[in-house]
Parts: structure tokens; C-alpha cells; sequence
């Protein structure tokens, strides 16, 4: 009998052994644990046999794989598929329940054979971790500005970029893109970044990979974006950190409890144009011409609305197919996704393909760490011309055109006339015209860990990226929109980037209180970029297009061209961070970056930075205050570069640069040209920055949130200096003298507002406001008094210089800084004020001044996520961006009655004449509109049908979606949203791609 | 487990030896190896010439030599070619230091010369190096050159021969300083041109006639006459080089003159890759252009004086490089004014007054002036033409051989008959200095050589059609306002 005993409890020690082993408790404990119920194989005691189930409270699912322990004991089990468990203990234990994400719960044991238990999801710890530069951060232990957004909370619906995403949910960053175009892209700005002649877009790390591309991942591929802020967190990315950084994490394998998991997404959608503008129609025009007695007209006939032919309902899918399978050893995810996207305006389409596979694998007992990443992406564009107000701007031609113009004449052909200077049929254009693009990138990484002694890893990570693209363009011999009988050309650009990084990390705790983490590492980065191009006119055959290009007859000399450049990044850095008990906090990173682009003087820089946080909630005196789960105060200060000033602009270089006539022969030879200056002084622009941030919890982390303020300062701005020559051999030399600040405050905050049974609400609003002044724009060597931006130009600008905006010292960029429009004369010309406080009717001695900013006031995003009735979702999200100003140059020029009757205008341009206005399209701030918008961004319900019927699939959603599906704003033009970025910004001039209002429906669906 | 740490710390070591961030260039050339062939040498110098493109038109100095002289008029007909009277202030020598065509001369030869003198300091040390000589050389006399037109022009001006050194406010030289410092350099520079005979860069035969200019203008510019020094380099260019007069007077100045046998230095203009030459449309009525099929409608204006139209004589081949009477189209149909009510387009050698107001006819207003079309223009010509325009041409050289002989007591006359029997008139016996100037006006006309000859044979003051006597001072230029607002050592 005791031999039977001993054997079946051997076996179950067996079973308890492997379990624990699985937990990875030393041998010491196995051995006790055996001796223990051993011994209690003797006892006489009651043994109970519990079972239950374990369920998510929330969901009411079944939580397989709950840990149950015996409190004080290492007996325990773990619960099944089903989320039911069996364990045998005496009435007297406790039973611990716990699972990652949930609060873990204790039972005592007493008389019940039966307990079912329903676990809450711990929301703290949930949010755990930050990824920050070479590292990771518990959200709880981090000292400088860094905003996490996961999966969950990106914006959903028709994304062109995955960016797009991001709107609107991290205070600080703004993210605008101008206009609808499929094809044009978003510019990020992270705290009113700024540079004169510098790139100012944030870097982008891609799982480790610094320098890539965001728009060659699928949305569906993003596991969280972690945008860092501030210098104190960007400073270990030295000289490319000025502008911030966004890191974005893939996802990684994960198995369906050691199944592979599958997971198929997918739309369709449909994009209309949500505002259009209010042009005459044939009848207004016709109507006009009658009650003006304008006899010389010339009717075209028809009635055409040329908004309506240029413009169609785009039509867009998307397919997104993702494989994965986890185990303890390693973990795999493959996916494949296809988007096509139909822009609004004929002609403009974007298709792209991303495949990706990220393999993680362990070795030597988990010593050994490989990550390896592959991912491709195809993409083919088809583009519109709408910038300007050239013969092949559709957006202009379409706008101008007389709506009594038929599309086609009576033979078919399209119809032409010249009622005007540079007047062509837009439909003629968008279909003869061919311009294209076709694009592959790759990217590959591997990472390779190792554990060498307990604490100390030794890591390599090494990348390759390459981006090539193909442009193909043709204009047909019978265009009439140029002079040349035709033209065609194909280009090649293509971008190589090596990165090969070694770090070494290391990690310990002393005595329990402090914990220390040291990283030190070596970047080398590599940038080649080459290109080619071909070019001719004449085109003597229209059938075969840019695909033979010697069909063109006439090639000079400089239509053929080629070119290569390259630059490089070494870099040395270190971090430290110590923590006394998670209480008090310190980190300091340095950076030691040189690259080619820097003069030979400035070879090489320091950044450095410190922050400190105090978790005020772990001191005594907080200990008590009980709605206050979380305070912690940071201060960070740091130094951080930009080196995004161009590459050679640093040394003299000569370039071929169009033919000359040798004096000595008379023949034609090819002309070299110098560049510029030599400036050995060039360097990075330096940004230094203080921090000053509170993370706060309440009433049990229903209420979270964290508030910002900084102080930025941008010096060693790079720009073009005009210098005296002689003694310089030219005229212009890039330096760095000038100098920006920028200050502001951000808020964040997220409620969980409602979390009952039936319904969870969950809110989060991002607050954020920057105010930017341009310190200078000279320094003791070179002098730069102002900057002369924004100009505009279109048909019948009267009026001097067609400058809109200043840069100066005192103002920030995009103050708008032109004649004051005071009111109308008595004939209803403009009146303008002068400087001496009276008015005059001539532009030219009107007094500049400042009128408007285009840098809004503040931003604010609000979020919601709404859990109904178990399987409903709703998620929306609203944008508002309040107090900036739009320069409305398409009312300038449209709005007036002087381009009628042959030209359209505006239906505003009647009332305007109405109301006496009688004077020629002259630049001043009667053209100035208020922008500040609320856009409802995202709206999207889904319902998740219940699938535990259904064997093979664990998940499926269907979903409406719709972006773009309200906006408030006073502007009277298409969009108030025109992006930030550059030197001058905040100008509608009839070159915005309308904005569009997409409605999609989805399916979401796990096997 | 050794060999994972052997292998992480070779690619540790590695990756830390590679610390090299030196720029590397793929598709340009970095300044120390530029140049690198000859042709590469040659664009150093092109700019060098490049400033003469502007000689025609918007440089100002073909105005500044013809207007004020006795051979061509730019009348104001009613309204047109008004321009707030800055032709006609050049006909009358009542110029001041706004007068445009002024102003802009003094700006062309500057940058003629900033852009020799920077050739010059790029090219560096060329004391091993005979080919980097004859650059240097060239740029030395195409410096002088301009320097020529400055004292001739100007008088005083300021001689800056560096370009990192230059002074940033130079005062002005003396004119006979800058003359003696000029003809040394080009003198000096002599010895390093090779043989060549090419006509758009300098050589030899250009740079004797640059000389035979400065000596042969000596008392103007230095006080001192030197005219045994500008006969001999007269005798260089006819003995030496291998320049003849080409058979008919009208040769030298064809669209496709690069034939030429007679043109020594001449400025290369194309009418697509070298624009300036748009002398042709400010001569030309505005119906002109269909007498020679042009795209571009001529301005109506320029026409040669109507004294200076007579001085040739009925035979003289050279009467062809005017076009008087009835105007055809190409296909010889008469023409008609549309601006004078459909009248036979005639041009009159007449011109009634420099300022040809509404008092007159519409015939007198539009088509009075004998138009010039010496400078060949093709049919289908365009608004610039392809002729190159002579600097210095054989034919100067005889009348200046001529000119000197007769200042050194000797006989001239075969030099000057040599040129007169190419235009088909008869020889002169004992020629005086006089028939020396009379027949450069038939000869040299149109070519920007009047107002330098007209000073050297001391008319230039005379009174003459609408022009009072002048005083001398007159006979240079004022330095322009702009100059002297932006360099104040330039004022008197």
C-alpha cells in the first residue's frame, strides 16, 4: 500500500517537478518541496481536492494558463484550456491565484471543494514597459519625456501612412500632412522643431535600426510607437536626436497556447472629397455676362463643373495576412500586406505591398539571444501635377476654367481654347500626361545577444537597408501644355544604408536597493546614394512612352546625368542609470558622434545629459494619501544635434554645370562650376533642452497622466550666409550662427471613465503648446538680418514684392508680415494703413507689419474607447488645432470679378463686388483667415462575434470606419490643414489636394 | 561558450579601428584636383570673356562709343526711343553719371577684369608649368584689355591686380600709370603665347593689335606720343601673322564669319548659345522683319547720320551697308507702314531732327535715317543674331599703319589705297591725317571705333548736326553715381 502511495505521490512529484522547473526555482526548493509532501503523504489531515474555473472578470473568458499556488508553498498547478484546474490541499492553505495583466487574488481554502474565481485586469501593469534609446524602461522607472502609444490606441481606419496613426495622441508631436494626396506624406514635428536649412522631421528607430523609413511598415506590423521627447532621452542618439525620436517596435511571434497563430485584416473603403469650393456654375457665369452687358463673351456651350471631372470617389482595400507561433525557446511572425489606394483626383493612385518576417530564437539556455528581421515593400505611385498654377496643375487649370468650356469637342478630342495665358484642359492633362513611380525597399537586421555572466550582455546588431525607386515620365508630342513637341524621362535614385552597432549592458541589483543598468556601446553607419537620370523632347512616337527613350530626337548636353554621394556616422555611447529602492532615480547618457558631413574642425561632438526622477507616492509622507497612486517629479537637462545638414556642404567641390564655348577653339566644352565657400567651422545644430515633467496616478490609476514643460534652445543654426567677394570666391557660405527658442508645456491625462460589466470607457486627451521666437539669425562672422518667406505668385499680382512672411529675430517662423488691409475706399478699392497711421491706396506705401502667426496656439486630441456589451467596440478621436492663421491666396486670386467672365471665380467673389469691392488681387491681410479646426478624425464601431463555438477561429470582428467625418472651422477655403513644416507654411494656394472623408468596413479575423 | 566571447570580441575590436570621416566624393570633383585636364583650364578662363557678351546691348559700351559720335544718331521718333532723353544726352554730350549706358560700361569692364584677376590667383604658381603660363598670359592681356577700355573710357579709374588682396575702397590711378603699368604686361606676356590663329581667345595677332591701340592712342593717354612703337606693332600684325583683307568689304561681317581672313579678335555670339547681338533690331523699322523674314518685330530707331551717309561715294562698295528707298518683303513685294496709314515704306537718308516730335509727318517720324545692316542679317534671323562681332580687324590695322606713317613724316598712301580699292574707289596721293579719318568713318562705321578716333584726331568736341561744341572734358566719361555711393574714394 505505501509502496502504491509512494508511487503515485513519485509520480505527481514528477509532475510538480517538471512545473517547477518550468519556474525556474532552484534545485534547493524541488528537494524541500519533495521532502515536504513526503511527509504529508503521512498525515492524517483532511485533504481537500479543489476545482474551479478561472475566468477573465471583465470578459467573462477563460483564462488558461492561471498559476495557483499554495500560499507559503511551491505546491501548485496552473489551469487548463478551458481555464479549469484541479489541485489537491488541506483546509487550512490560501490559495494564490495569478495571472501577467491581472491582480492577483488570495482564497482561503476553508470547507470549499469548488472555487470558481474571476480575475481583474491590473491596469498598471499592463503599461509596463517604454522602449527607450539601446533599452528598455519599466514605465514607472523613466526620468525623461517619452510618450508610449500601443497597437490598441493608434488611430484606426484608412491610414496612407502608418504615422498617421500616431495623430493626435502624444502631446508635443504634430503630425500634419497638407491636403489628401495618397501620395504625399506627413510631416512630423516633435516640440516645434526647427531649422533653417536642416531637415526637421524626428529620427525613426525600427526595431533597433535607426534611419528607417516609417511608411515601409504596415500599421497592422506596429506593436507600439515610443516617441522620445526631450534631450534628456534623445541625447543617446547624439546627433540625430534634436528633433526628437520615434521608435517603433514590431511585433514579435506569439502562439495561440503552442498553436500557430493566424491573423487576416482587411477594408474597403471609400474617399470622397469633403469640401469642395464654391465656384460658379455655367449659369452664374451666363447670368453675369447678362446683367454686365458683356457682349464680346464667348460662350463655349456647355455646362461644365470642372471640380466634378477632376475629381472622383476613390475607392481603396487593404489585405493584411499575419502567421505566428511562440515557444520558450523562440518565436516567429510572418505577415504579407497589400494596400491600393485611390486618390480623389483622377490619376492619383498608390498600390503598396509589405511582406515581413521576424524570427526570435534562444539558445544555450536562454544565454543566447537572435533576433533576425527581413522585411520588403513594393510600391508603384501614379502622381498629379497640382503645386503651382503651371500649364499642368490640374488643381489651378480646373479651378480657372469656364464652366461653359465642354470637356470634349465635337469630334472627341478634348477641347481646347485660349481664353487665356497658359489655359489647357486639366482632363487633357491628367490623361496624356504619364508620371510614375515604382519603389522596392528592403530592410534586414540581425541582433545577436549574449548573457556572458549573470547580469552582463554583450549584443551586436547589424542592418541593411536599401531603397531604390524608378520615376517614369512622358509628355505626348500633342500636349499643348509645353513648348517642346513632347519630353520623357526616366529616373533612378537609390539609397544604401549599412549600420553595424556592438553594445554591452549591464544589469544588478545591490542589497535589494539599488538597482544599476550600464549600456555602453559603437555605431558605424554608412549612407550611399546614387542616382540616374535621362532626359530628352521631341518625342517622335507617343505610343511607346518613357519605355524607349530614344525615341526622343533632341538630347543636349546635361540630359543625361548621374550622381553619388555618401556620408558616415561613427559614434561612441554610454548610459547609466541608478535607482535607490524605484524612489529616487538618476540617469546620465553621453554621446561621442562624428560624421563626414561636419566641418574638419567640428569633427566629432559630445552630447551629453542628466535627469533625475523622485517617485514622490513611495515616500513616507504620501504613503497615506490613498487616491494617490502615483507621483513622481522629473527633471532632465541634455544636449542633443541635428545633422541633417547636408552632405559636402562643408568643403569646395566643382560640378559640371550646363556647356560654354572654349575660348581657344571655338568648340562647345562642358562648363565646372564651383559650389561655395569652404567652411571647415561646419557643424551639427545643437539643441539643449531642460525638462520638467510630473507623472501622477488617482483613485487607483483610474485617472493617470504625466504634465511637460520645457525650455529649448536651438543654436548653431544652419543657413546661407552672403559674404563680400573678394575676399571670398563666392558669393555664399554655409555656416552655423543662428539661433531659435523654443518653450512649452504638454498634458496628458487618461481616464478610465466607466468600467462596469457592460460598458468601459476609456479617454485620454493630449494637451500641448509651444511657443517659438527666433533668438537671431547673425552672429560676430556672418550677419543675416531677415528672411524674406512665403512668397506667392499667380496670375494679376499687383503690387510690389509677393512676400508674405518674415523671419527676423523677435518673431517666430511663419509670422505673417505683410500691408494691413484697413477697409474699402468709397469705390471700393483696398485701403491699406501706412506708417504713419493713415491709409493709403497704394500697396507700395503701405507699412508692413505683423498680422497673424501661422504656428497654432495650442493642439489638442481627445481619444475614446468604448467596450459595449462585451462585443462591441467604438473608438473615436478628435483633433482641434487653435490659433493660427491661413493665408487664403486661392480666395485672392479667385475671389475677384476682375478674371470674369472668361475665367471662373468664386460664388464669394460676387457677393464681394456686391458689397462694392472693385480692385485688382493685391497681397495684404484681408486674405488672412483664421484656420483653428476640431476634426473628428476617427470614428469607428466594430462588434466581435463570439467564436468559442467555432473551433478553428478564436477571433472575428467586423467593423464601419469612418476618417475625416467632421470638421469644424471658419476657413472659407478646401482645408485649414496645411502642414508645418519648412520656412514658410500656413499658404492656400489653389495647390491643397482636397482633403477627403473615408468611409470603411472591416474584418478582423484569428485563427 | 569561449568561442561566442572569441567571436563578439573580434567584432568589437574591428568595429571600434574604423573611426575614419573623411568626405568622399563620387560625382564632383574636390578643389584640389580641379583642374584636371586642359579643357577643365580652359573654363577657368571662360568667364574671363563672358564679360565682352554684354558689349552690345546691356554692357553699354557700343553705345558709349557710337552715339556720341558723328557717324550714327539714335533720334526720338514722337515717343518711341524717348527713354527720358538717355540717347539723346550721348548725341548731344550732355551726359551726367546717371546716364544708363554709362553707369553700365563701368560694371561690364570690372567684372571682365575681377574674373581675369581671379583666374589668374586660381591658376597659383605656374613658374614649372609653360602650358599654366600661356593661361596666365592670356589672363594678364585680357586684363589689359579691359583696362584699355577703363582709361578710355574713364581716365582715372582704379587698377587692382589681385582678387584676395584687392583693396575693399581702391582709390584711382592715374591714368599714364595704368597705361605704362598695362602695356608692360602685355609686352611681358608676349613671349609665352604660342602660334595660333583662333579668333575668340587671345593670341598673337590680338594681342600686337591691343598694343598698336595703346601706342597708337598714347598721347591721349599719357601725354606722350608714341607713334614709331604703334607703327612697329602695326608691321608685327602684317608681317608676322597671317591676316589679309577679305575680297568684299561686306566679308568680314557675314553670319557665318568665322571664315574670315580679315577678323583678328571678335566677341563669338550665337543666336541661341550666346545671346547680345541685337544690334540689327534697333536699326530696323518694325515692318522690316519681313524683309528678311525675321520672328522677332524690330523697334525702329538707330540709322546712320545723314552727313556720315554721304561721305561715301556712288561706287563705294561699302554704300551696301545701308538699306535706303523702297523696302520689299522677302519675296519682293513693296511694303507699306501701317503706323504711317499704309504709305510705301521708303527710307530717307534725311532726318530731320535728333527729336523727331508729332510736328512732323508720319514718313519723317518712322522712316527718316539711312538703317544699317552691315552686319549681315539672314533670312529667318532671330532677335540675337550668330555674326561675330570684330574687335580688332585687318583693315584697321592699314589705316593705322597709314595714320602712324603720316604722324612720322613718311607716305602712307599704300596702306590706306590697299583698303579704299577693296571697296572699290580710287587711290589717294599724299593722303593727310584728315583722309586717314575720313576713311576709317567709311571704313571702320558701326564697329564702336568712332568716339576713340574722333578723340585721338582732337574732333571730338566739334560741333556737329544737333551737337554744340563741347568742352574737353567731355572726352572722358564720368566714373557712375552707383560707384561712387559704394566707394567713396572714387568721388573728385
Amino acid at each position: 500500500m505505501i509502496h502504491k502511495m509512494m508511487s503515485f505521490f513519485i509520480k505527481k512529484m514528477y509532475l510538480i517537478n517538471n512545473f517547477i522547473m518550468k519556474q525556474n526555482l532552484d534545485s534547493l526548493k524541488i528537494t524541500l518541496s519533495f521532502v515536504i509532501l513526503f511527509l504529508l503523504s503521512f498525515s492524517v489531515s483532511a485533504q481537500i481536492n479543489i476545482t474551479g474555473t478561472v475566468i477573465d472578470a471583465s470578459s467573462s473568458d477563460p483564462l488558461p494558463g492561471v498559476t495557483i499556488l499554495v500560499k507559503g508553498t511551491t505546491i501548485g498547478t496552473t489551469t487548463d484550456f478551458d481555464g479549469k484546474y484541479s489541485i489537491a490541499v488541506t483546509s487550512d492553505a490560501t490559495l494564490v491565484y495569478s495571472f501577467i495583466g491581472f491582480k492577483s487574488q488570495e482564497i482561503l481554502v476553508n470547507n470549499q471543494t469548488i472555487i470558481n474565481i474571476g480575475l481583474v485586469e491590473d491596469i498598471e501593469k499592463l503599461e509596463e514597459v517604454v522602449v527607450i534609446g539601446y533599452g528598455v524602461q519599466k514605465k514607472t522607472d523613466k526620468t525623461g519625456a517619452v510618450s508610449n502609444v500601443k497597437a490598441a490606441e493608434l488611430n484606426g481606419g484608412v491610414l496612407t501612412d502608418p504615422i498617421q496613426g500616431l495623430q493626435g495622441k502624444t502631446p508635443g508631436v504634430v503630425i500634419t500632412k497638407k491636403g489628401g494626396d495618397p501620395n504625399g506624406g506627413f510631416s512630423v514635428k516633435i516640440r516645434g522643431s526647427s531649422g533653417l536649412y536642416s531637415g526637421t522631421e524626428p529620427l525613426y528607430v525600427v526595431d533597433g535600426v535607426p534611419g528607417v523609413d516609417p511608411t515601409t511598415i504596415a500599421s497592422e506590423d506596429i506593436e507600439s510607437f515610443n516617441v522620445l521627447k526631450d534631450a534628456s532621452s534623445t541625447a543617446i542618439y547624439g546627433s540625430r536626436g534634436a528633433n526628437g525620436v520615434i521608435i517603433i517596435t514590431t511585433k514579435n511571434g506569439s502562439s495561440k497556447n503552442g498553436a500557430t497563430k493566424v491573423e487576416f485584416n482587411s477594408y474597403v473603403s471609400m474617399d470622397n472629397v469633403a469640401n469642395r469650393l464654391d465656384l460658379m456654375s455655367a449659369s452664374d457665369i451666363r447670368q453675369y455676362v447678362l446683367d454686365n452687358n458683356l457682349t464680346e463673351f464667348q460662350d463655349g456651350g456647355a455646362s461644365t463643373d470642372w471640380q466634378d471631372e477632376i475629381y472622383r470617389t476613390g475607392m481603396s482595400q487593404a489585405y493584411n495576412l499575419a502567421f505566428s507561433n511562440a515557444d520558450e525557446n523562440s518565436n516567429y511572425r510572418a505577415s504579407i500586406s497589400h494596400n491600393d489606394y485611390k486618390g480623389v483626383i483622377n490619376g492619383s493612385n498608390k498600390g503598396r505591398t509589405i511582406g515581413r518576417i521576424n524570427v526570435n530564437q534562444k539558445a544555450f539556455d536562454g544565454k543566447l539571444n537572435i533576433t533576425a528581421g527581413l522585411s520588403g515593400t513594393i510600391e508603384s505611385n501614379e502622381y498629379v501635377k497640382y503645386d503651382a498654377w503651371g500649364t499642368q496643375d490640374v488643381l489651378y487649370q480646373a479651378f480657372r476654367r469656364n464652366p461653359t468650356d465642354p470637356v470634349y469637342d465635337a469630334n472627341g478630342d478634348y477641347y481646347e481654347t485660349s481664353r487665356a495665358f497658359n489655359y489647357f484642359n486639366p482632363v487633357a492633362t491628367i490623361n496624356d500626361l504619364q508620371n510614375e513611380r515604382e519603389a522596392k525597399r528592403f530592410l534586414g537586421n540581425l541582433k545577436a545577444d549574449y548573457e556572458i555572466i549573470d547580469g552582463l550582455i554583450a549584443g551586436v546588431n547589424l542592418a541593411y537597408t536599401r531603397n531604390d525607386q524608378e520615376n517614369f515620365y512622358f509628355e505626348p508630342s500633342y500636349t499643348p501644355t509645353t513648348t517642346t513637341a513632347g519630353a520623357g524621362s526616366r529616373t533612378y535614385g537609390n539609397f544604401e544604408s549599412k549600420i553595424l552597432e556592438s553594445t554591452i549592458k549591464y544589469n544588478t541589483t545591490i542589497n535589494e536597493m539599488h538597482n544599476i543598468n550600464f549600456v555602453g556601446g559603437y555605431s558605424f553607419q554608412e549612407d550611399i546614394s546614387d542616382g540616374f537620370s535621362a532626359y530628352g523632347t521631341d518625342a517622335q512616337s507617343d505610343f511607346v512612352q518613357s519605355n524607349n527613350l530614344s525615341a526622343l530626337n533632341s538630347v543636349n548636353a546635361g540630359d543625361i546625368s548621374s550622381y553619388k554621394n555618401s556620408n558616415r556616422l561613427i559614434s561612441f555611447f554610454g548610459r547609466g542609470v541608478y535607482n535607490y529602492n524605484s524612489k529616487y532615480y538618476f540617469t546620465a547618457t553621453v554621446r561621442r558622434d562624428g560624421s563626414s558631413r561636419f566641418g574638419s574642425n567640428h569633427e566629432w561632438g559630445w552630447f551629453p545629459s542628466a535627469s533625475i526622477g523622485w517617485n514622490m507616492k513611495k515616500e513616507s509622507f504620501l504613503n497615506d494619501v490613498d487616491f494617490l497612486d502615483k507621483l513622481k517629479l522629473r527633471v532632465g537637462y541634455g544636449l542633443s544635434g541635428n545633422q541633417e545638414i547636408g552632405s559636402y556642404n562643408d568643403i569646395e567641390t566643382y560640378s559640371p554645370s550646363g556647356t560654354a564655348i572654349d575660348p581657344e577653339t571655338g568648340e562647345q566644352i562642358i562648363a565646372f562650376v564651383g559650389s561655395h565657400n569652404p567652411n571647415p567651422n561646419l557643424k551639427w545644430e545643437e539643441n539643449s533642452e531642460l525638462n520638467i515633467g510630473i507623472d501622477f496616478g488617482f483613485f487607483a490609476n483610474r485617472i493617470s497622466g504625466s504634465l511637460e514643460y520645457y525650455r529649448k534652445t536651438t543654436y548653431d543654426l544652419l543657413a546661407q550666409y552672403e559674404v563680400p567677394v573678394p575676399p571670398n570666391k563666392y558669393r555664399y557660405t554655409f555656416a552655423n550662427a543662428g539661433q531659435i527658442q523654443n518653450n512649452g508645456f504638454e498634458a496628458f491625462i487618461q481616464v478610465y471613465a466607466l468600467s462596469k460589466t457592460n460598458i468601459d470607457w476609456k479617454s485620454s486627451i493630449s494637451f500641448s503648446t509651444n511657443k517659438q521666437e527666433v533668438v537671431s539669425l547673425s552672429d560676430k562672422n556672418y550677419d543675416l538680418e531677415q528672411l524674406k518667406e512665403g512668397w506667392i505668385s499667380g496670375p494679376g499680382l499687383v503690387g510690389g514684392e509677393n512676400w508674405s512672411q518674415i523671419i527676423k529675430p523677435g518673431y517666430s517662423i511663419g509670422t505673417f508680415y505683410m500691408p494691413e488691409f484697413a477697409a474699402f475706399s468709397a469705390d471700393g478699392e483696398f485701403l491699406f494703413y501706412t506708417a504713419a497711421g493713415g491709409v493709403t491706396r497704394d500697396v507700395t506705401l503701405a507699412e508692413r507689419r505683423v498680422v497673424g502667426n501661422a504656428q497654432p496656439d495650442f493642439v489638442i486630441g481627445w481619444s475614446n474607447y468604448f467596450k459595449i456589451y462585451k462585443n462591441f467596440d467604438l473608438n473615436f478621436s478628435f483633433r482641434a488645432v487653435y490659433g493660427f492663421d491661413v493665408l487664403n491666396v486661392t480666395r485672392l486670386i479667385f475671389g475677384n470679378t476682375n478674371v470674369l467672365p472668361s475665367q471662373n471665380a468664386l460664388r464669394s467673389a460676387l457677393d464681394d463686388a456686391a458689397d462694392g469691392m472693385d480692385d485688382n488681387a493685391t497681397l495684404s491681410s484681408y486674405y488672412l483667415e483664421d484656420g483653428s479646426f476640431i476634426r473628428l478624425d476617427n470614428l469607428s464601431l466594430g462588434y466581435t462575434f463570439d467564436t468559442k463555438k467555432i473551433s478553428n477561429i478564436s477571433k472575428l470582428r467586423v467593423y464601419f470606419a469612418s476618417n475625416n467625418l467632421l470638421t469644424l472651422t471658419k476657413y472659407s477655403g478646401i482645408d485649414p490643414e496645411v502642414s508645418y513644416s519648412g520656412l514658410s507654411f500656413g499658404i492656400d494656394q489653389y495647390n491643397v489636394y482636397p482633403k477627403t472623408r473615408t468611409f470603411s468596413l472591416g474584418v478582423n479575423v484569428s485563427f | 561558450m569561449k568561442k561566442i566571447l572569441l567571436i563578439f570580441s573580434t567584432i568589437f575590436i574591428f568595429s571600434v579601428a574604423c573611426t575614419d570621416l573623411d568626405d568622399k566624393l563620387y560625382d564632383r570633383i574636390p578643389s584640389d584636383s580641379y583642374p584636371e585636364n586642359a579643357k577643365q583650364v580652359a573654363t577657368v578662363a571662360v568667364p574671363t570673356y563672358s564679360a565682352m557678351r554684354d558689349f552690345l546691348d546691356w554692357g553699354g559700351w557700343w553705345f558709349c562709343q557710337e552715339i556720341p559720335s558723328d557717324e550714327m544718331t539714335a533720334p526720338t521718333r514722337d515717343t518711341d526711343w524717348d527713354d527720358g532723353g538717355k540717347w539723346r544726352v550721348l548725341h548731344q554730350h550732355t551726359w551726367t553719371n546717371n546716364t544708363e549706358a554709362i553707369n553700365a560700361m563701368w560694371g561690364t569692364f570690372y567684372n571682365g577684369i575681377f574674373e581675369a584677376n581671379k583666374a589668374i590667383e586660381f591658376m597659383g604658381d605656374v613658374s614649372e608649368n609653360p602650358e599654366g603660363q600661356e593661361v596666365v598670359a592670356k589672363l594678364k592681356i585680357m586684363r589689359a584689355y579691359y583696362y584699355y577700355l577703363l582709361i578710355d573710357n574713364y581716365g582715372d579709374v582704379p587698377y587692382v591686380t589681385s582678387f584676395s588682396d584687392a583693396p575693399e575702397f581702391p582709390e584711382k590711378t592715374d591714368r599714364a600709370i595704368i597705361y605704362d603699368n598695362i602695356v608692360a604686361d602685355v609686352e611681358e606676356s608676349l613671349q609665352y603665347l604660342s602660334t595660333g590663329s583662333t579668333k575668340t581667345a587671345v593670341t598673337k595677332g590680338m594681342a600686337y593689335s591691343l598694343l598698336t591701340k595703346l601706342y597708337i592712342n598714347s598721347e591721349v593717354y599719357s601725354g606722350t606720343p608714341q607713334w614709331q612703337k604703334a607703327e612697329d606693332y602695326c608691321d608685327s600684325v602684317i608681317e608676322r601673322c597671317n591676316y589679309s583683307l577679305d575680297n568684299n568689304p561686306l566679308d568680314p561681317f557675314i553670319t557665318n564669319n568665322e571664315g574670315s581672313f580679315e577678323n583678328i579678335f571678335v566677341i563669338p555670339y550665337d543666336e541661341d548659345n550666346y545671346k547680345g547681338f541685337n544690334l540689327h533690331m534697333r536699326t530696323l523699322h518694325y515692318a522690316s522683319n519681313q524683309t528678311f523674314n525675321m520672328s522677332a518685330g524690330p523697334w525702329n530707331g538707330f540709322a546712320a547720320m545723314e552727313d556720315h551717309y554721304n561721305t561715301y561715294s556712288a561706287n563705294d562698295l561699302r554704300k551696301d551697308y545701308f538699306l535706303v528707298g523702297q523696302q520689299y518683303d522677302y519675296n519682293g513685294i513693296q511694303l507699306t507702314d501701317e503706323g504711317a496709314d499704309g504709305a510705301l515704306l521708303i527710307f530717307n537718308p534725311h532726318i530731320p531732327a535728333l527729336e523727331i516730335d508729332a510736328s512732323h509727318t508720319a514718313e519723317e517720324i518712322r522712316m527718316s535715317g539711312a538703317r544699317v545692316v552691315k552686319f549681315e542679317i539672314k533670312l529667318g534671323a532671330k532677335a540675337n543674331l550668330s555674326n561675330d562681332f570684330p574687335i580688332f580687324r585687318y583693315a584697321d590695322i592699314l589705316l593705322m599703319k597709314a595714320e602712324t606713317m603720316i604722324h612720322l613724316g613718311e607716305n602712307g598712301d599704300e596702306y590706306i589705297n590697299e583698303v579704299r580699292n577693296r571697296a572699290g574707289i580710287g587711290n589717294l596721293n599724299g593722303a593727310t591725317l584728315n583722309n586717314v579719318l575720313a576713311e576709317r568713318g567709311r571704313e571702320m562705321f558701326w564697329e564702336a571705333h568712332r568716339r576713340q578716333d574722333l578723340i585721338r584726331f582732337g574732333k571730338f568736341n566739334d560741333a556737329w548736326w544737333e551737337k554744340d561744341v563741347s568742352s574737353s572734358d567731355r572726352n572722358t566719361f564720368p566714373i557712375p553715381q552707383w560707384a561712387i555711393d559704394a566707394n567713396p574714394n572714387l568721388a573728385d
